[in-house]
């Protein structure tokens, strides 16, 4: 990598960020757990492992994050196929309906759900009403309860995944494969390695937040790894059992990021990236009307049943006004909160994922062979492998980052700015969703066209000018996107941030879970209902400039 | 740069220096009734009082995880703890410091510690709520729970957060190992559910899903203050009962606390007549331990109450091998 005094600075400060959020944190936890009265011991993990408990919270563990991994596909995908297939108009309609499920915060839908199919909610009074006593709706408070939660609230990421995936399929390639062979090997051979990466990275991503994810499980009463965690700092005061519990869930993880990247690897180079997108709607068929009406259903399902539920817990509407007067600070600390976060972590995933781009230039300049383009089919090297540990913070669970902060940021001799301030709870979310944002940050500077960078390079163009001129114009709308994504995350954010806010600085997630004593109450609902307009918000503010900067880019191509 | 820049500004809201340093306090009373107790305390002296209130989900103990993982450099100055066990534990732990509170002179010795680190004021006692459309005669112990007549119609909170918690850790450092662990396994045998919390279990019982469950007096007061069909009763009360128990809040210094005497301040107003006064007439019914206090009738009075003669000591030690028998065998 050519050195200079700014690149070596941008390096130097993109790597300490990344630590200081990604590496330390984790780092002492695990320090931490196995240096106990002064000597190393693994004590607490062999007995963690030895317990007979483990078999029962790893199965449910895996069967929630695996049985949401599987409904949210199958249900995204066909969302996807819907949307893909709807005209103009439709497409834009219904694209902003689907993302309304996901940005209602899973404690919020559960919450919502308790009380339509809880043991006394509205469905279960319905039955009584219809079919007397004996009858009862399914028990939510169980393992399929969290999948179904989960499921309803996850789908949109595969769904808009698969639309992305069809969006940008060339069907000449079909076209052509039918030409010499039937529908089902073409499916199997073109059509599934060309659309199969992009789901399933949404598929990835729903299994890696369903996976730590302990607000659900733990209103449900459902004993996950989260929520084994929580208990094991707060009913037992056991430090290093708990960090000893978060190791299944990174083994999980880190599984599973195993088998994508596999996948990935040996999805097809000759068709992957290789097109330009045609034929991106006109998808009409009777499948794709089907798809249509089963999508709204769907959309109708997982929107207006829990948000009908919540406005009707909430009313009347003086309760909304006075949750707005009552909790005027939470939402100015909210938004600030989320906004900074989103950015810090949209910045710092943007330049790891340039940092790992520049390596690749490098490397290909030094071998010549292949340019980036071949590169980047390479195995990234060493950046590329400590950038992956990004996904430590988010699957060590949010109260172990949250310690790992507190061990990190709160000592002697360094300065009150992080501790004391909202900035710890920024590191918090930014820790919690690097790793989505430095995947979608990354997604996005491989699909740019590097020969515009590679011949600005030749020229001896600096890697500023290059930056400045040539890749932020053209990335800015996908960083708006990934932006718009953590906004959304980070203000549902609560497991790390719990431990961490400041005093005085309360998250209105916080202040929710904290009202949450009398239940899903008026307050309760009205708060979650601000909160969910708060995020529909910022995903409005987020499409507009969305939409403004891809016309730009356009413009300018 | 500017991005940091704009991140500093962010973070700086609210970190201003003020004329008088803000008290900040830890508490695990309930938002609803500790807020308008705190701005009282405000606006009495002027100081500013910086509150971190614990969640539903973490009843108590996350802010008592998180004073143990701060204990390097403390942000808090005060705990408020809404029960005696885990400011116990915050204690063995190094985390409190000891202070004699002028204000404390009149609570019985049962409430404070011998060393000075914490105090109790404002109690809530265990109480058996039942409904009164299911239920004519109602349970007078909590030893009834395990009948054949309550089977699968009982319910309590799970015995590893919040009072319930201590409750069975109480139970355990009265009781003994064998006799407690006997209890919790009649309790599973006769099909006793297994709640989130306190509140659920007045819910569900108010509700008419289980006929008798085991809950506060704050929870339980609030199902009859909303005129659901239910009622409580103090548990063995009777000559040879072994009382209720009582569970006060208390309160304690953080050891190196950024205002010491701030802190002390917030504690003397704490312990004062006045915020005894002040919880009792909540929806809460926060029981004086103070003498001479006037209360609404609804409040139970501490000298009529047979009260569960308990070493809080001796609970918090006990504290950890109860909830590992719980989470083992009762919640398996």
């Amino acid at each position: 990598m050519p050195r200079n005094g700014s690149l070596c600075v941008y390096i130097g400060l993109t790597l300490a960020l990344f630590a200081g959020v990604a590496l330390v944190p984790p780092g002492l936890v695990l320090g931490r757990s196995v240096w106990v009265d002064g000597r190393f011991t693994i004590a607490a993990y062999r007995e963690v492992l030895a317990e007979g408990r483990q078999w029962s919270l790893l199965r449910n563990t895996l069967a929630i994050a695996g049985g949401t991994a599987f409904f949210a596909t199958v249900l995204g995908v066909v969302a996807g196929y819907a949307v893909a297939c709807a005209g103009r108009r439709m497409r834009r309609t219904l694209v902003c309906a689907l993302a309304v499920p996901f940005l209602i915060p899973p404690y919020i839908a559960t919450v919502a759900w308790v009380d339509l199919l809880g043991r006394r909610g509205y469905a279960a009074k319905l039955l009584e009403l219809s079919y007397g006593d004996g009858a009862s709706p399914p028990n939510l408070y169980a393992v399929s309860g969290v999948i179904f939660v989960f499921s309803l609230v996850y789908y949109p990421l595969v769904a808009f995944a698969t639309f992305l995936a069809l969006r940008g399929f060339d069907r000449r390639f079909e076209e052509a494969g039918l030409c010499v062979a039937g529908k089902g090997r073409v499916f199997r051979r073109i059509t599934l390695p060309l659309v199969g990466p992009t789901i399933l990275t949404g598929t990835l991503f729903v299994f890696m937040l369903a996976l730590v994810s302990f607000s659900t499980p733990s209103l449900l009463q459902v004993n996950v790894y989260p929520a084994e965690i929580y208990s094991r700092f707060s009913a037992f005061n056991d430090f290093s059992g708990a960090t000893a519990h978060a190791i299944p869930l990174v083994f999980c993880g880190v599984a599973a990021l195993t088998a994508w990247g596999l996948y990935m690897r040996q999805s097809r180079p000759w068709l992957t990236g290789a097109h330009r997108p045609r034929n991106a709607a006109g998808r009409r068929s009777g499948h794709g009307a089907a798809a249509l009406v089963f999508t709204w259903f769907l959309v109708a399902i997982s929107t207006a049943l829990p948000l009908g539920a919540l406005i009707r817990r909430a009313m009347p509407a003086r309760s909304f006004f006075e949750a707005l007067r009552t909790a005027k600070e939470e939402i100015t600390t909210t938004v600030i909160l989320a906004s900074a976060a989103a950015t810090l972590v949209t910045a710092l995933a943007f330049s790891m994922a340039y940092l790992e781009r520049l390596r690749l230039l490098d490397s290909a300049t030094r071998t010549g062979a292949g340019g980036l383009r071949g590169a980047q089919r390479g195995s990234g090297g060493a950046l590329h492998r400590i950038f992956a540990l990004s996904a430590v913070p988010f699957l060590i669970s949010g109260p172990v980052l949250g310690i790992g902060l507190i061990l990190t940021w709160n000592r002697p001799g360094l300065p009150a700015l992080v501790y004391d301030t909202l900035l710890v709870v920024v590191l918090a979310c930014v820790g919690r969703y690097l790793f989505f944002a430095h995947r979608g940050a990354g997604a996005c500077l491989t699909a740019l066209d590097p020969a515009l960078e590679e011949a600005a390079s030749v020229g001896g163009v600096g890697w500023r000018r290059r930056v400045t001129g040539i890749i932020l114009p053209l990335l800015w709308p996908s960083l708006v996107a990934v932006w718009g994504l953590t906004f959304v995350l980070s203000v549902g954010e609560l497991e790390a941030t719990v431990l961490v806010c400041p005093p005085g600085q309360t998250p209105l997630s916080v202040r929710i879970l904290t009202l949450m004593h009398y239940g899903p109450s008026r307050l309760v609902s009205a708060l979650s209902l601000i909160t969910v307009l708060l995020i529909l918000a910022g995903a409005i503010v987020t499409l507009v400039i969305y939409g403004y900067a891809r016309r730009r880019v356009h413009v300018r191509g | 740069m500017g991005l940091l820049s704009m991140i500093l500004v962010f973070a700086g809201c609210g970190c201003g220096k003020e004329d008088t340093p803000a008290v900040v306090v830890y508490t695990a009373l309930d938002e609803m009734y500790s807020q308008p107790v705190l701005r009282a305390f405000e606006k009495q002296t002027g100081v500013k009082v910086k509150a971190v209130y614990d969640t539903e989900a973490s009843k108590t103990t996350g802010l008592v995880q998180r004073l143990i993982a701060e204990q390097s450099r403390p942000r808090a100055d005060v705990f408020w703890n809404n029960e005696v066990v885990q400011t116990i534990v915050l204690k063995n732990e190094g985390v409190t410091a000891p202070y004699v509170s002028p204000a404390a002179k009149d609570i019985p010795e049962q409430f404070k510690d011998p060393d000075g680190h914490w105090a109790g004021f404002a109690a809530r006692a265990r109480v058996i709520i039942y409904n009164t459309d299911l239920v004519a005669d109602p349970p007078t112990s909590i030893l009834d729970f395990t009948k054949p007549e309550w089977a699968g119609a009982a319910a309590i909170a799970k015995p590893l957060f919040g009072t319930t918690a201590t409750h069975a850790a109480v139970l355990f450092a009265t009781w003994g190992d064998e006799r407690a662990k006997g209890f919790f396994v009649d309790l599973q045998k006769n099909d006793v559910a297994v709640l989130a919390g306190n509140a659920t279990v007045r819910d569900m019982v108010a509700q008419g899903e289980y006929a008798i469950g085991l809950t506060d007096t704050d929870d339980a007061n609030g199902a009859v203050e909303d005129g659901l069909p239910a009622k409580w009763i103090m548990p063995d009360q009777g000559e040879e009962g072994m009382g209720t128990l009582v569970i006060p809040n208390t309160v304690a210094l953080i050891r190196a606390g950024p205002n010491p005497q701030g802190g002390k301040a917030l504690i003397d107003y704490l312990l004062s007549p006045d915020v005894e006064r002040m919880l009792a007439r909540t929806r809460s019914i926060q029981i004086p331990l103070k003498p001479g206090i006037e209360t609404p009738e609804t409040v139970p009075n501490l000298t009529e109450v047979k009260a569960m003669p308990v070493d809080f000591a001796a609970a918090a030690a006990q504290m950890a091998a109860s909830a590992r028998f719980i989470q083992q065998e009762f919640l398996r």
